[in-house]
């Protein structure tokens, strides 16, 4: 009886053995990390990832965290993954999926657009609006609303607004009191710098610093002009 | 304090009335309440260095007295710059680079003490610190140098109660006669051998009574003919009449509105943009 048991224990490992040695390593799914960042090397969040295989099917769907990373199960096997920002297509790369994890740095093509509005150079207009919009087709692709940072710099203001786009054409409107349109092509990041608009605390700060100038002038003018008059008499 | 005295001078910042004087006055005292960097009290200091050189200051005479007022606006705002090293002390620059340590002087749980380090906001608070005093002290000598106590007086006048009008005009009108007069016990005590060079602290204190006593005496001596003088005028009895009456002219409305905006302008720029907030 004893013997029996052996037997068929035996003859039931064997065959656990052989049906695991057999499966194919395609089968058992590797952790594979996908980690977006942009031009700049920041990460790239809620891009949208998809992994498609050889024949072109979809096998993978998954937006970005806030690391600018995915991660997703794959099995072995050659697959494309293509990383979508704001509607176009950023990244993509081939890679192959072996018996390991693996970690999938993904440099997108999405660049910094950094806006300056600064009426006449100097005065910052923080209450304006900065609307983005697709050059070719007219859609909008991303709105900055007021107020706008004015960052710590040591020795000059100014309000700016950092966006980060896919590259291509587009027209920048900003909007304050007045508005301002300029068209750029993105293929790097790039500063723009809007010196024309308005907003309700610059014209204030503008019309102050003219009165201070020329108060200041005409004060120095008018006293000298009176003391050479009182010494002639 | 008045580190130089009022001089008559033809100059177009002494021909304005005392109105005009004290609120340009009034307008970088307002500023220097506000900032806690020194980019904007820069500006401040250059407009004020302006104004000082319209009215031929004498910066020599004013540095030569002023010094250990700088000096020691120097020493404290930068020895207490070094406690300036928490974020919760910033409130625009932003934390990791106000907070970025060139030097720790005491680790943290130092008794008394406690973290203290050279950080960036910190020498930057410093130097605004030393910056205000620096403005602070120019400002007031300038006021004193381009304006006469009996014009400052006629401004109180407008405002106080006439009895306390004559008590602060009194105040600031003899302190220049009794410094002079302790000047000239000090020169008397001298002349007898008296000596003020101990480095101990009771004995220093102690050499001090042969001149408190004489200066007292002074004070209480000028007060008592000051009162004898005013009894004679009839002081109290009613009102004076005003011998000076205040006149705008065009440059004192211009320097008014140029105090203004200025001011204005500064203040709009540290609630807009954060200027000047560290």
């Amino acid at each position: 009886m004893d013997l029996e048991c052996c037997k068929v224990g035996g003859i039931l490992l064997l065959v656990i053995v052989i049906s695991i040695s057999s499966l194919p390593a395609s089968a058992v799914p590797r952790v594979v990390k996908v980690i977006c960042t942009d031009n700049e090397g920041r990460a790239l969040c809620e891009a949208l990832v998809l992994v498609y295989d050889l024949k072109g099917e979809l096998v993978f769907e998954g937006v970005t965290k806030e690391n600018g990373s995915v991660v997703m199960k794959l099995n072995e096997g050659n697959y494309t993954i293509r990383v979508i920002w704001l509607n176009t297509l950023v990244g993509s790369k081939d890679i192959y999926v072996s018996k390991y994890s693996l970690t999938v740095p993904i440099n997108c093509s999405v660049y910094h657009l950094k806006v300056i509005v600064n009426f006449l150079y100097l005065i910052p207009s923080r209450n304006v609006d900065v609307v983005v919009k697709n050059a070719s087709s007219g859609h909008l692709v991303k709105v900055v609303s007021k107020p706008l940072e004015v960052p710590y710099r040591f020795y000059s203001l100014s309000a700016e607004a950092i966006i980060r786009l896919p590259k291509g054409k587009y027209e920048v409107v900003v909007r304050g009191i007045n508005l301002q349109t300029k068209h750029i092509v993105l293929r790097k990041s790039t500063t723009v710098l809007f010196t024309q608009v308005y907003s309700i605390e610059s014209i204030i700060i503008f019309i102050l610093l003219v009165a201070t100038v020329i108060t200041c002038l005409g004060f120095i003018l008018l006293g000298r002009l009176r003391i050479r008059r009182l010494k002639e008499r | 304090m008045v580190f130089i005295e009022f001089e008559a001078k033809d100059t177009v910042i002494h021909r304005l009335n005392p109105v005009a004087k004290l609120v340009w006055f009034g307008s970088i005292v307002v500023l220097l309440t506000l900032y806690l960097e020194p980019q904007p009290l820069l500006i401040v200091f250059l407009l004020e260095v302006l104004v000082g050189t319209l009215a031929k200051v004498p910066w020599r005479k004013l540095l030569a007295r002023a010094w250990w007022a700088f000096l020691l606006s120097i020493f404290g705002g930068y020895t207490y710059s070094i406690w300036i090293n928490k974020p919760s002390q910033f409130w625009r620059i932003p934390p990791e680079l106000g907070c970025k340590t060139i030097l720790v002087i005491t680790p943290e749980g130092t008794p008394l003490m406690g973290y203290t380090a050279i950080t960036v906001g910190g020498l930057l608070w410093g130097t605004a610190m030393t910056l205000r005093v620096f403005i602070g002290v120019i400002a007031a000598s300038i006021l004193t140098f381009i304006t006469p106590v009996s014009d400052l007086a006629m401004i109180w006048a407008k405002f106080l109660p006439y009895k306390l009008s004559f008590i602060c005009t009194t105040g600031v009108r003899f302190y220049p006669v009794m410094i002079e007069k302790i000047q000239e016990i000090m020169t008397a005590a001298k002349s007898r051998g008296w000596d003020m060079s101990s480095k101990n602290p009771v004995k220093r204190i102690r050499a001090v009574f042969p001149i408190v006593i004489p200066a007292s005496r002074e004070a209480m001596l000028l007060a008592d003919k000051m009162a004898l003088a005013m009894e004679a005028k009839a002081f109290g009895v009613r009102k004076p009449t005003v011998l000076k009456t205040i006149e705008f002219t065009p440059s004192d409305i211009l320097f008014i509105v140029f105090s203004i905006s200025f001011t204005i302008m500064m203040f709009l720029m540290w609630w807009f943009y954060g200027f000047g907030m560290l």
